[in-house]
């Protein structure tokens, strides 16, 4: 029998393609890198929008962040810095904020910047009914005095404008552009310009030569490269084919403390983990209850064991131990089983208490605290039953309706923090809490310029929730950024993003 | 010949009509939409009732359905909901990247995997034999991201022979740096092989016992010779049929591989619109990859018909 001509053809066929692979795999010898250096940032998670008041993932946001400007930014150690606004002003009352605009601002398709984008980007964050249009007063109008002089005026005292001012989804869009482009291109004045965008794989930043702040950004190029693994991501840190990883992963943050390349850079931020108790709910419409459930939690024990120690202590509420109003007299009591004990039996639970705690892996370490959790609320009598649900529907079908849930929260300025969950029908108060002093204090705050009446109104309600527990809040979550030891000046924000004006190679 | 593959090609067009519903149905009985997967713990009424108009979800479901698939037979896959951009435009670079790696562990995979097989069934039972087909058999045991994970200790962390991860690098492509596909591909053949291996060794026993091989051993003709032209093309036949459809595989199944590696193809595309419900996205990824498995199968059975001319197609 001889060979026939199919088969022939089909081994000539293996043949081939054996001998090129060969020949590819050859061929790849590592081509050296340029002079000038990329930083190249590793990201976990992937595109959505890079439209500013629309924004919702981290590589959006930092994409926006290295290609426009904010009228203030709030530094990494929470000092205010004049970006595209140089001075701004209150009149008495608060109730009219003027900024003073930089002149000679250009954007990056060749714009002036002027009154006009300021007025377009806030009407707009409105229209568009951004995350941040839901914590922000409405301006009954915004007024240019001039080409470069802004006015914001409200008719009622709002002294905590510039908590909102500063954030990310308040970064200037030009008023020139057709609104539809803002998804998918970048137009800001910002240290950066983005040179390719390929969804799902990388985006490539140039530096804007004609940034208006002299001498910064310190990097020529920089490029943001999605990474699927988290393992994927630590290996390629240590092994230099990245040079920073953003939003490290706990698990990960040993390993790359470890390497003699590589270091770990973990900053306190306001990004925390919660215990949601329905207050409308039996058993927890019973504040001896809920007393009980605070003095079960061993915060040190969560801290530990949901976090490797990382993070800070948070005390039910989520203002942290570093900000300015933060009030050090309402404190919960420490872990205290007996203490818990003697409630549960005075709330009428002298067997012990069972709950029903759901979860769910949607992001931070909520299973593990919520695991540490029924460990150490075991001794005191409260027998948790953990129910972890899909991540799918977590946050649509679990968080708010059920009436124990886990939560993890982002930083926010301490009276979006207290407002978003705490006043009466908050939209995301999820533990539908209510109580008049807190209602009225926050309204107190809202038109309070100066710090010791801010510190009297927040202390007040920090004792008022810390006393009440609609949730436990005990542990600050950390941001932690992966770096090569060559990198220098990249410092994680208060709001879980970062900075790249500053950043350097040694 | 001709009426069988015009028979063939409409009853592919059904199936993938089929897949196109079931995938729909499917992701409307999956909780949770698009716009809660985007809006996440953000998500208040409101701001899910602005996202769903603008990505036109308040349509009833059989609306978004027909609309989606007379746009599909006019060859328009639509929009991304997530990434805002026409789907023939995403879709292109990723088949491409997915392709490349495919070959790749292909040409890696086949050979070694055709070679062991061969040597094992020829020699059954031997310690060879046993060696074979055990490393096979762990091969295909072991799930990707175990095997993916290990290589990645062993070659890049420690051996630094190869980058930790496949993402490609601005200015570059899969075939300028071929060093990022040797782990994910490494990765497939782990699972390809044993299958391969074990066909062609079943089939090499079977033919190894036909009278007409016993006649060229008894004649004297050398073994090499026997195994080569008289063993060997016997044996291939249904070996090429499991080839075609690890090919289809290949493209479907690299979710895990793609995503372990973070290289950018087709099955970390998959992953990303499953996790954020990108409906247009995921049907399309669905229907390019039924259609592999479909076109890659009718191939397999024409290879099969030219190899061996006792079958013919009316």
């Amino acid at each position: 029998m001889r060979l026939s001509n199919g088969s022939v053809r089909l081994l000539m066929m293996i043949a081939l393609v054996a001998v090129m692979g060969a020949l590819i795999a050859a061929c790849g010898e590592d081509e050296e890198e340029g002079s000038s250096r990329t930083l190249r940032i590793g990201m976990l998670a992937d595109y959505d929008t890079l439209d500013p008041p629309k924004l919702l993932g981290l590589p959006g946001t930092i994409t926006v962040e290295a290609t426009y400007d904010v009228l203030v930014m709030r530094n990494p150690d929470l000092t205010l810095q004049p970006m595209l606004a140089t001075s701004w002003e209150a009149n008495d009352d608060a109730s009219e904020w003027t900024f003073k605009l930089r002149e000679g601002v250009r954007f990056a398709h060749g714009k002036e910047f002027t009154a006009e984008d300021v007025i377009y980007t806030f009407n707009r964050m409105f229209e568009v009914e951004s995350a941040l249009a839901s914590v922000m007063a409405k301006p009954t109008a915004i007024v240019a005095v001039d080409d470069y002089t802004v006015r914001f005026e409200f008719g009622t005292p709002n002294a905590v404008l510039l908590e909102s001012i500063v954030k990310y989804h308040a970064h200037i869009t030009p008023s020139d552009v057709d609104p539809a482009r803002f998804a998918l291109e970048t137009f800001g004045t910002g240290p950066f310009r983005m040179t390719e965008l390929v969804i799902g794989e990388r985006a490539v930043f140039e530096r804007n030569e004609d940034y208006w702040w002299e001498g910064h950004p310190l990097v020529d190029k920089m490029e943001y490269i999605f990474l699927t693994s988290p393992e994927a991501r630590a290996e390629a840190l240590k092994a230099g084919t990245i040079d920073v990883v953003f939003d490290l992963e706990i698990s990960s943050i040993q390993t790359i403390e470890d390497h003699p390349d590589t270091k770990v850079i973990v900053a306190p931020s306001g990004s925390y983990m919660a215990l949601a108790m329905d207050v409308r709910e039996a058993p927890f419409d019973d504040i001896l209850v809920r007393k009980a459930m605070q003095a079960a939690t061993d915060r040190e024990a969560i801290l530990q064991g949901a976090q490797f120690g990382r993070g800070d202590i948070a005390y039910d509420h989520p203002i942290p131990p570093t900000a300015t109003v933060f009030n050090d007299a309402c404190l919960p009591p420490g872990y205290d089983p007996e203490l818990a004990k003697s409630l549960l039996t005075r709330a009428g639970y002298p067997e012990g208490l069972d709950v029903t705690l759901y979860t769910s892996t949607a992001g931070a370490a909520m299973v593990e605290m919520a695991t540490v959790f029924k460990e150490r609320a075991a001794p005191a009598g409260i027998n948790v039953e953990i129910v972890v649900v899909s991540e799918d529907n977590y946050w649509a079908d679990t968080w708010m309706k059920k009436p124990f849930t886990t939560v993890w929260w982002g930083g926010r300025p301490p009276y979006e923090g207290i407002s978003v969950v705490y006043v009466t029908g908050a939209a995301w108060g999820e533990s539908f809490y209510s109580n008049a002093r807190v209602d009225e204090l926050l309204e107190i705050a809202f038109g309070q310029g100066d710090l010791e009446d801010q510190k009297e109104t927040f202390g007040e309600l920090q004792c008022i929730i810390v006393d009440e527990v609609p949730r436990i809040i005990p542990v600050f979550r950390p941001v932690s950024l992966g770096l090569r030891n060559d990198v220098q000046g990249m410092d994680p924000m208060w709001d879980g993003t970062m900075t790249v004006h500053r950043v350097y190679f040694e | 010949m001709l009426r069988f593959l015009i028979a063939r090609l409409s009853m592919i067009g059904v199936t993938l009509l089929v897949v196109s519903g079931v995938i729909f149905v499917v992701t409307e009985i999956l909780p949770g939409d698009v716009a809660q997967m985007m809006l996440k713990q953000e998500a208040t009424e409101e701001r899910l009732a602005a996202l769903r108009a603008e990505l036109g979800l308040d349509r009833p479901a059989h609306v978004r359905y027909l609309d989606w698939i007379g746009g599909v037979v006019r060859g328009d896959f639509g929009d991304s909901y997530v990434q805002k951009q026409p789907i023939s435009e995403i879709l292109p670079r990723r088949i491409g990247h997915s392709l490349v790696l495919a070959l790749f562990a292909l040409a890696l995979g086949v050979p070694v995997a055709v070679a062991a097989g061969v040597w094992a069934g020829v020699r059954p039972d031997t310690l060879w034999d046993r060696v074979v087909s055990t490393v096979g058999l762990v091969g295909i045991s072991l799930p990707e991201f175990v095997t993916g994970v290990l290589l990645m200790l062993v070659l890049a962390s420690t051996l630094h022979w190869l980058p930790p991860s496949s993402h490609i690098i601005s200015g570059s492509t899969p075939l300028t740096r071929p060093e990022i596909l040797v782990m994910p591909a490494l990765t497939l053949t782990g699972v390809l092989f044993a299958y391969i291996m074990r066909m062609t060794r079943a089939n090499v026993m079977e033919v190894m016992q036909t009278p007409y091989v016993r006649t060229a051993v008894l004649k004297g003709l050398p073994m090499r010779q026997v195994i080569l032209r008289h063993v060997l093309p016997n044996a291939m036949l249904p070996t090429i049929t499991i080839i075609a459809t690890n090919f289809g595989w290949m493209l479907g199944g690299l979710i895990i591989v793609e995503n372990v590696f973070s290289y950018p193809g087709l099955g970390q595309l998959l992953l990303r619109s499953i996790q954020t419900r990108d409906v247009p996205l995921l049907e399309a990824l669905s229907l390019l990859i039924a259609a592999t498995y479909a076109l890659s199968n009718l191939l397999a059975d024409l290879a099969y018909t030219a190899l061996n001319p006792r079958i013919r197609y009316a």
